[in-house]
């Protein structure tokens, strides 16, 4: 807590300092937002053989026809984003919380072992287990379909967020659950009643990693989505560009990159109410 | 069927057969009784041209609907790889000239000689570029056009500054490295004369071929001596220490993709393509672009070949190959869907085809057919097919070289060390 | 591992609640039902989709497996070939541990300061943070490739500040073999944001009191970090160096798209990942891709199960009591 106290003696000094420090580190971050819509101003010749940040004119064309540029338009990628990005919300937040209470605080068999195939599941790179699982959704006829993107997070695949919100329950006092249990709760009630609200911080956390982790996913939909009319986002703004030696829209991939971040960068900032509203139950909690 | 369509009039057939071919695969549940996977990778502009095509089929015989998948060349492979392990390969699939060898000789290509003659018509096809889709003696691949390699450079330029070019087809490597010396104090800023090839094998195969030589055996063994690349890697080294060449940490920056290369960047006044990518490269700059023939060695044995620049296979697993087959033909032989694709794959082997859509080119695209109609007048015959493992030594060149150009290994030791890892690649394979 | 560190104190309450023995068994089973049914979700996912592929994958190293023709049986070929005879390997290993530690404790570091100076009710604080949150945003899109030689190369954004603060400029920082794998080290680093939000959270759910109280006690902010806030944020940290390290040992998508799929220049970036993915994808050599990821597994594996066996000492949770 470097900046804690600073309250007391020269406060408004330090207050000045930190915000031309945060300001700094804030620039750093944004250079290449300002890079990226700056390149979706230009027209294509400019791009690369003029790789300033700043355009000299601001064109919007790369913005109207990226939209239309390929033969399925953009509603209809965001649209499919936006449908599988919610349910692996819901479905990540429901399953996975389910499961990291069950690790957090009940007491059953085999328990340490389950737990440890869950964490070693996160620990075998994707790119081995690809084929099979695609031979598999194969055999289940979900390819072609948005199921497979969207049941395994209902049936709490992502060992992360497990992991994530056992480490927050347990960051929970156990008095609270053993006086319910004097009132007569079961593990349900507790779950719903206690867990859950108390866990705001952790559950928008997961909720703003789900969202943006499925919505810039790109292996899943390539794997698994056909037709055009199915993609996502990502997937299509991979269509812009052929690296084979073809001829590309980078101007409309710029653009339509720049505009992807917007519906991201909603979410964020939407959620992160949650995170810092927490305080206040953190506060009830004792 | 024959009627010429202008420029024009093409678009606005583009525009309506993107949209119909919308609507007629929404609504499709209700009329096919017949379906038809189709996969290519490219970018919009192909996209919006191949769904054309894909309509006017689908218009032409009813009953039968296409389904179009694609991708970008770098996602492509995966999900084609992924699809062939799953036995789910589309019916028809656009290929490469690398990837053709180790998808036929592993049993995912339908062995398309059974339908020539019938389904498939290629009596007005090139020869040459017929056998280049044959793998083993069996045809596995239609190309969908030929192409070269080239230099292109910047002409803007060079015309500014006031360089001059020899007979393309005459020139040595000494002219080009005196050119490059001459103009060397006269480019602009941070402009080099040329760009680093050494790391590419398609420059590697033009300079062992033009000493009579190739990469690979027929069966699959190595086709050149330690000495040929130890020379080729030497003449780069070479033109890299007298500063025709940008230095290591700058050539590196350039991955092979379009929007890295020299050109484009403007760090060289000449560099590498493939004469499809002509067009491409020329929409990314202001200046104009030129393009030419690769270098001789002393000696003028030619080096350079007519090359596919892709082909339409067919699954092995395809339920309907006859149906397949026909969809495939109306690609490569049908006037009207090639009043669409024009040469935007590369200049078709069908020589009625190539007649027809070389009147309605731009101007950009005219030089590239006056650039194949000099190559062919200099070519020497088709290399025998890539063994197994050719594209695992085809990667590795990248990094051998860049040891010498980083000044790691002598240009000697790293030749030697190559060879033999080429070797062993081609013995483990 | 902690599991069984926190299984033990769990069996050490089973033990000093215990009535007669038929009510425990009764009990022991409502616990097992109730257990079980919150894990039944997890369970259906674990075995009808997790569990197969993963079997598959293992069996596959065992194999010559090239993707387009069926796997052949090949022993134990793969696993000889990779621990004795593939000196790629080795390089790959090393570029994977050198970037492993370095990325994971300086992105940590720089996430738990930045989540502890954004944790205030400063003016604009939301704008920070989301500013912050950004660069982890871009993720891996083809842009971030672009932007980075944009920063590193040799006209970049560092040679030109180079140039203005000491007169000369240096190489193309981002294809260089000495510096490329550093180029990387400052991306992951910079895509700090997602071990922010979770410390975020974390701090958010120290209460508030417990500094308050301190501060009337007179201690300064030094010792609340280290008597407040470090304690209570240790299951946090925990997590996030665990995660972070697999994750790091796991690198490809930035490798991938900043080196353009080469892993160079010299293999300097060949992560392990990376070439396990060229070694399945490029080369058709899934089955000894499959080989190398159970190696990568076990390695992880050690590491994971070191950092639980670490945590006994410096990790309390609150349900552990203090």
């Amino acid at each position: 807590m470097a900046f804690v106290s600073a309250t007391t003696k020269s406060g408004r000094l330090s207050s000045v300092v930190r915000h031309c420090l945060l300001a700094a580190a804030a620039f750093a971050m944004l250079y290449p937002l300002l890079w990226m819509v700056g390149g979706s101003f230009k027209p294509e010749s400019l791009i690369f053989s003029d790789p300033g940040a700043l355009p000299t004119s601001f064109d919007l064309s790369n913005y109207v026809e990226g939209w239309n540029a390929l033969r399925v338009s953009f509603t209809t990628f965001y649209k499919n984003s936006f449908v599988i990005a919610a349910l692996a919300v819901i479905g990540n937040l429901s399953a996975c919380s389910l499961t990291a209470y069950a690790f957090a605080r009940l007491e059953f068999r085999l328990k340490w072992m389950w737990f440890a195939l869950m964490l070693g599941t996160l620990m075998l790179p994707y790119h081995v287990t690809l084929v099979p699982q695609y031979i598999l959704f194969l055999k289940l006829e979900w390819v072609n379909t948005f199921l497979p993107l969207v049941v395994p997070k209902f049936l709490a695949v992502d060992s992360f967020f497990i992991f994530l919100m056992v480490q927050f329950f347990r960051g929970i006092p156990r008095e609270i659950d053993e006086a319910a249990i004097m009132d007569g709760c079961g593990p349900w009630r507790i779950y719903w009643r206690i867990m859950l609200p108390l866990s705001t911080p952790v559950m928008a956390t997961a909720a703003i990693f789900s969202f943006i982790w499925t919505y810039d996913d790109f292996l899943g939909p390539l794997i698994y989505l056909n037709d055009m009319r199915q993609w996502t986002v990502p997937l299509a703004l991979r269509a812009f560009i052929d690296s084979s030696g073809g001829e590309s829209l980078y101007g409309e991939m710029f653009a339509m990159s720049a505009l992807s971040l917007v519906p991201v960068f909603a979410v964020f900032l939407a959620f992160q109410r949650l995170i810092i509203r927490g305080v206040a139950l953190g506060a009830l909690k004792r | 069927m024959s009627n010429r369509i202008t420029r024009r009039g093409f678009n606005g057939l583009l525009a309506s057969g993107a949209s119909a071919a919308i609507l007629a695969s929404t609504g499709r549940l209700a009329l096919a009784d017949e379906r038809l996977r189709l996969i290519w990778w490219g970018n919009p502009e192909r996209d919006k041209r191949t769904l054309a095509v894909v309509d006017l089929y689908q218009k032409a015989n009813a009953g039968i609907t296409v389904d179009p998948e694609n991708y970008a060349w770098g996602d492509y492979w995966q999900k084609l790889a992924t699809q062939a392990a799953g036995k789910n390969l589309p019916d028809v699939i656009q290929m490469d000239y690398r990837y053709i060898f180790e998808y036929a000789r592993r049993g995912q290509l339908a062995d398309l000689t059974p339908f020539v003659g019938k389904e498939l018509d290629l009596a007005d096809f090139d020869p040459n570029q017929l056998d280049s889709g044959k793998v083993d003696g069996k045809v596995y691949g239609v190309s969908m056009g030929a192409n070269s390699m080239s230099w292109v450079y910047n002409k803007t330029v060079l015309d500014r500054i006031g360089g001059e070019l020899p007979d393309q087809t005459k020139w040595t490597y000494d002219d080009f490295v005196a050119i490059g010396n001459d103009l060397k104090g006269k480019l602009p800023e941070g402009m080099y004369f040329v760009a680093e090839r050494a790391s590419q094998e398609n420059m590697l195969q033009t300079w062992v071929r033009q000493r009579g030589k190739e990469l690979y055996t027929d069966d699959g063994q190595l086709a050149f001596d330690v000495q040929d690349l130890e020379d080729f890697w030497a003449f780069y080294f070479m033109l890299q220490k007298t500063g025709l060449t940008p230095p290591a940490d700058i050539m590196a920056m350039d991955t092979g993709k379009m929007e890295e290369n020299g050109l484009i960047v403007g760090n060289t006044l000449f560099n590498f393509h493939h004469s499809n990518q002509f067009v491409a490269a020329q929409n990314l700059a202001k200046d104009e672009f030129a393009i030419v023939m690769i270098p001789n060695q002393a000696g003028g044995r030619a080096g350079q070949y007519l090359k596919p620049s892709m082909f339409l296979s067919m699954a092995a697993n395809s339920p309907d190959p006859s149906a397949a087959a026909k969809l495939l033909n109306f690609f490569i032989t049908d006037e009207e869907a090639n009043d669409i694709l024009l040469i935007e794959r590369g200049v078709t082997g069908d020589a009625s085809i190539r007649e027809r859509v070389s009147e309605v080119l731009t101007d950009t695209e005219k030089k590239i057919i006056a650039y194949l109609n000099v190559v062919s007048t200099h070519v020497s015959p088709l290399p025998p097919p890539p063994p197994k493992g050719a594209g695992e030594i085809d990667r590795a060149i990248r990094p051998a070289w860049e040891a010498i150009a980083f000044g790691q290994k002598s240009v000697k030791d790293a030749a030697k060390e190559f060879y033999e890892f080429a070797k062993t690649t081609l013995a483990r394979a | 591992m902690a599991t069984t560190a926190y299984e033990a104190t769990l069996a050490g309450r089973r033990l000093a609640a215990s009535p007669g023995l038929g009510k425990r068994i009764a009990a022991s089973w409502r616990r097992n039902r109730a257990g079980y049914l919150f894990l039944a979700p997890w369970l259906v996912g674990f075995f009808g989709l997790t569990l197969g592929p993963t079997i598959a994958s293992l069996y596959l190293s065992f194999t010559d497996y090239d993707l387009l023709t069926p796997a052949r049986w090949a022993g134990f070929e793969n696993y000889d070939y990779a621990l004795f005879r593939d000196q790629r390997l080795g390089h790959a290993l090393s570029v994977t541990f050198h970037f492993v530690l370095w990325s994971v404790p300086l992105k940590l570091t720089v996430a738990l300061a930045l989540a502890m100076a954004l944790d205030r009710s400063v003016r604009g604080v939301t704008i920070y943070r989301a500013t912050f949150y950004l660069p982890s945003l871009l993720g891996a899109s083809v842009a971030v490739a672009m932007l980075w030689r944009q920063i590193f190369g040799a006209e970049g954004l560092i040679n030109q500040l180079l140039l203005l603060v000491f007169g000369f400029s240096g190489p193309s920082w981002v294809t260089h073999p000495d510096y490329a794998l550093w180029t990387l080290v400052v991306l992951a680093i910079w895509q700090f944001g997602s071990p922010m939000i979770i410390f975020l959270a974390g701090l958010r759910q120290i209460p508030q009191e417990l500094y308050e109280a301190a501060a009337m006690d007179g201690a300064r902010p030094l010792r609340q970090f280290f008597r407040i806030t470090l304690p209570l944020l240790a299951p946090v940290i925990f997590f996030n160096l665990v995660l972070q390290t697999i994750e790091a040992f796991k690198a490809f998508t930035q490798a991938f798209i900043v080196s353009g799929g080469t892993g160079g220049p010299v293999d300097s970036t060949m992560f392990y990942t990376l070439y396990l993915y060229l070694e399945a994808f490029a080369n058709f050599r899934m089955g000894y891709a499959s080989a190398l990821a159970w190696l990568l597994l076990i390695i992880i594996g050690i590491f994971t199960g070191i950092a639980f066996l670490s945590s006994r000492y410096w990790v309390y949770y609150e349900d552990e009591g203090r």
